[in-house]
């Protein structure tokens, strides 16, 4: 049985954050923690990826918000901010996965929906909160809510690990 | 001189026209799809040398794609080169079993994905 599980959900949300900080690193855009480490919510147009993961011993939602900014700064030319948030939140949760396979931890992923809206602000179901980052073009939260069986820890890398990282390309 | 045609099949438009637009630059000629169903469309429109894959897509996936496109022999020698972010080796191994030629991992590099397209549509 999985169940909500703080400890599991703060340690998978700190893999993600990082997970993120890299993603956006690879594309140019260089994130730190937030000022505050708070979502200011505004008038200003936010984009969003939700996207699930399930497996075994553990599921859950992964969601990526961000201003326009920082994907307007990230994406490769002539791609448009409301395409590219999926194909980042893809990317995130793909890191994520790869993060989580080097632990132990098999999942498998949905395909990420998108959507759009001023003012959106999260409201977590427990105690944690979503980790927020920042840059020069604005903000950018990640979001994780996961379920978890009993026994399942993330203390640190699996010792077989994984086969490839990002650019990497294996010809058969 | 015969037109190298390929077939990028990603649910992302901005992947596809990055794709594309290296790909055209260095000579080749681009179909999209955005998904396996639209992908195996196209596929059966168009002479292919080549086709670049992503995995994670809805409605079909680019693994499902693979497979039903390498049951049929009239695809068996078209190279695939699965383009992605998943790094699990048991699909890296499905991959392979089902036909395709390769696997890259985004975020994608574009001279590398070039230079390895120019090579395996050769061999087409």
């Amino acid at each position: 049985m999985l169940l909500e599980n703080d400890a599991v959900s703060a340690k998978v949300g700190t893999l993600a954050g990082a997970a993120c900080v890299e993603l956006f690193d690879a594309y140019g855009v260089r994130l730190v923690d937030a000022p505050g480490g708070s979502w200011e919510h505004s008038d200003e147009a936010v984009l969003s990826g939700s996207m699930g993961f399930v497996g075994p011993r553990l599921r859950g939602t992964c969601l990526l918000a961000s201003s326009e900014g920082p994907l307007i700064a990230s994406c490769p030319a002539g791609g448009r901010p409301k395409d590219w948030i999926g194909e980042l939140t893809n990317q995130l949760v793909g890191r994520l996965k790869t993060k989580l396979l080097a632990r132990g931890v098999e999942v498998f992923l949905s395909t990420p929906i998108v959507l759009t809206g001023a003012r959106i602000r999260p409201v977590p179901r427990g105690l944690l909160t979503p980790t927020v980052l920042a840059c020069a073009e604005g903000h950018v939260l990640v979001w994780l809510e996961a379920e978890s069986g009993q026994d399942l820890t993330l203390v640190s890398e699996h010792p077989s690990p994984n086969p490839g990282s990002e650019g990497d390309i294996f010809i058969f | 001189m015969t037109e190298r045609k390929v077939l990028i099949v990603d649910d992302s438009e901005t992947i596809r026209q990055q794709v594309a637009g290296a790909l055209e630059h260095a000579g080749f000629l681009v179909v999209e799809a955005a998904d396996g169903v639209d992908g195996l469309e196209c596929a059966g429109k168009n002479d292919l040398c080549m086709v670049i894959l992503d995995v994670n897509m809805p409605r079909l996936n680019g693994l499902e794609m693979l497979e039903r496109l390498k049951s049929d022999p009239k695809y068996a020698t078209l190279p695939v080169l699965m383009l992605t972010t998943e790094v699990q080796q048991s699909m890296i191994e499905r991959a392979k079993k089902a036909g395709a030629r390769g696997w890259m991992i985004k975020p994608v590099k574009l001279d590398q994905l070039v230079s390895t397209v120019t090579k395996l549509a050769s061999s087409h």
